[in-house]
């Protein structure tokens, strides 16, 4: 998705960074007032760039002097307890990408041990481990089939197909 | 999107469960921070978003992914303006413009044009404050002194030297036991007495005169006794001890904060 290319560093082109610095400020700020309603929060961002003299202010200066005083006197380890910046947000995604790579490898995995189980030609001692957890899916698949067979006999619909 | 999750119209007014809401943040969160980094990555701006918890306590989720810290940016609201860092990934050691790979990311010819701009200015500011340095200078005083002739020191100059007004340098020397050194020191003194100073651990057998005149005198890195000559001979051509060309200043400064500062 997107219909050019972005690299992840400052625009050297002094007019495109503007035009970009507007709109995904726009983005942004239609971002955080959506939060705002959907999840009935507070929030108040504040940006320094260098098209404007002072900084710019969401969603309003009263609102933004409220919310920082109360943050300010928070303690520090509050204050600092979800301080996020770039790093923190690349841990972060790179966490969560790693989740989701064990997640498909156990798919991948369960998935290979079907395909064993289901040739017909099973090598002994290649994977011994793998065999037998082999053998537990297809005895799983097994019983779950019998139950089936059984819930059909006593007249059940043949409905769900897993 | 072609991508997992369809793109759903959803309503924009609060939502109904703790659940809901608390899962809407979650992900609305993840998304608002990620692009306020990208904002601030892309266009330099500093910036500092602070987003409440949906929760009924008052915990506060902060990113600031601008430049400088959240507490930086909220001192800097309730005061004045922020140090900008509008600085580029340039290269970690050395000068902007030894880069070798600094031609090879430019697209076109607008970018090849700040450059050479940058450079050219660059080296006008040299070439002025060169001729500034040469202008200036007093006397350059090469001396071989014995290192305790400290009552020698003191009168030395006063005679020599001529008068100067404004700003102005003076080169004095003396010989510390460590070898042969030179200062370089930028003086506004109108009426100051003109004195020499001695190197570091014989300060203290300077009469007292000497000592009050140190105080007036403001020798800013002169202290590493480095001389003008030793310096441009360096590798660090342009790092002058007296802050004097602020352009100078400037790409030392802008290196160290990219090694300090870059995340």
């Amino acid at each position: 998705m997107g219909r050019r290319k972005v690299t992840h560093q400052l625009i050297s082109d002094n007019a495109t960074r503007r035009v970009t610095f507007r709109k995904r400020k726009h983005g942004l700020l239609k971002k955080l007032n959506e939060l705002t309603i959907l999840c009935g929060l507070r929030a108040c961002a504040i940006i320094y760039s260098d098209y404007e003299e002072g900084p710019e202010v969401w969603p309003n200066r009263k609102e933004v002097r409220v919310l920082l005083n109360r943050f300010r006197a928070l303690p520090v380890e509050k204050q600092t307890k979800f301080m996020m910046d770039q790093k923190d947000l690349m841990n972060r995604m790179i966490q969560d990408a790693k989740k989701r790579l064990e997640k498909e490898q156990m798919h991948s995995r369960a998935m290979e041990l079907g395909l064993i189980a289901s040739s017909n030609d099973i090598r002994d001692a290649d994977y011994s481990e793998d065999l037998i957890k082999a053998a537990d899916v297809v005895e799983k698949k097994i019983k779950v089939i019998r139950e089936r067979i059984k819930a059909v006999e006593s007249g059940a619909a043949i409905l769900m197909i897993e | 999107m072609a991508r997992g999750g369809t793109k759903r119209k959803i309503e924009i007014k609060k939502r109904e469960t703790k659940e809901q809401r608390a899962v809407a943040y979650s992900k609305r969160r993840k998304t608002l921070f990620s692009k306020s980094a990208e904002l601030c990555c892309l266009s330099g701006a500093n910036i500092a978003v602070f987003v409440t918890s949906p929760g009924d306590k008052p915990n506060v989720a902060s990113s600031f992914s601008g430049h400088a810290s959240a507490s930086e940016i909220v001192d800097c609201y309730f005061n004045g303006t922020l140090p900008p860092k509008i600085s580029g990934p340039e290269s970690k050691s050395g000068f902007w413009w030894t880069d070798p790979d600094l031609y090879s990311s430019c697209d076109d010819l607008s970018q090849l044009d700040v450059i050479e701009d940058l450079i050219k200015r660059t080296k006008k500011d040299l070439m002025d404050c060169l001729e500034k340095q040469e202008k200036s200078r007093v006397c350059c005083f090469d001396s071989h002194q014995n290192p305790n002739s400290s009552s020698q020191a003191v009168t030395m100059y006063q005679n020599t030297s001529k008068p100067l007004d404004g700003s102005s340098q003076v080169i004095y020397g003396g010989e510390s036991s460590s070898g042969q050194s030179r200062y370089l020191v930028n003086k506004d003194v109108g009426n100051c007495l003109w004195e020499t100073k001695k190197e570091n651990n014989l300060i203290m057998s300077v009469p007292q005169e000497t000592e009050q005149t140190q105080s007036i005198i403001n020798v800013d890195g002169g202290d590493e006794g480095q001389s003008f000559w030793d310096e441009l001979c360096d590798e660090d051509m342009f790092g002058l001890n007296n802050g004097e060309d602020d352009v100078m200043i400037d790409i030392g400064e802008f290196l160290n904060e990219i090694e300090s500062g870059e995340s």
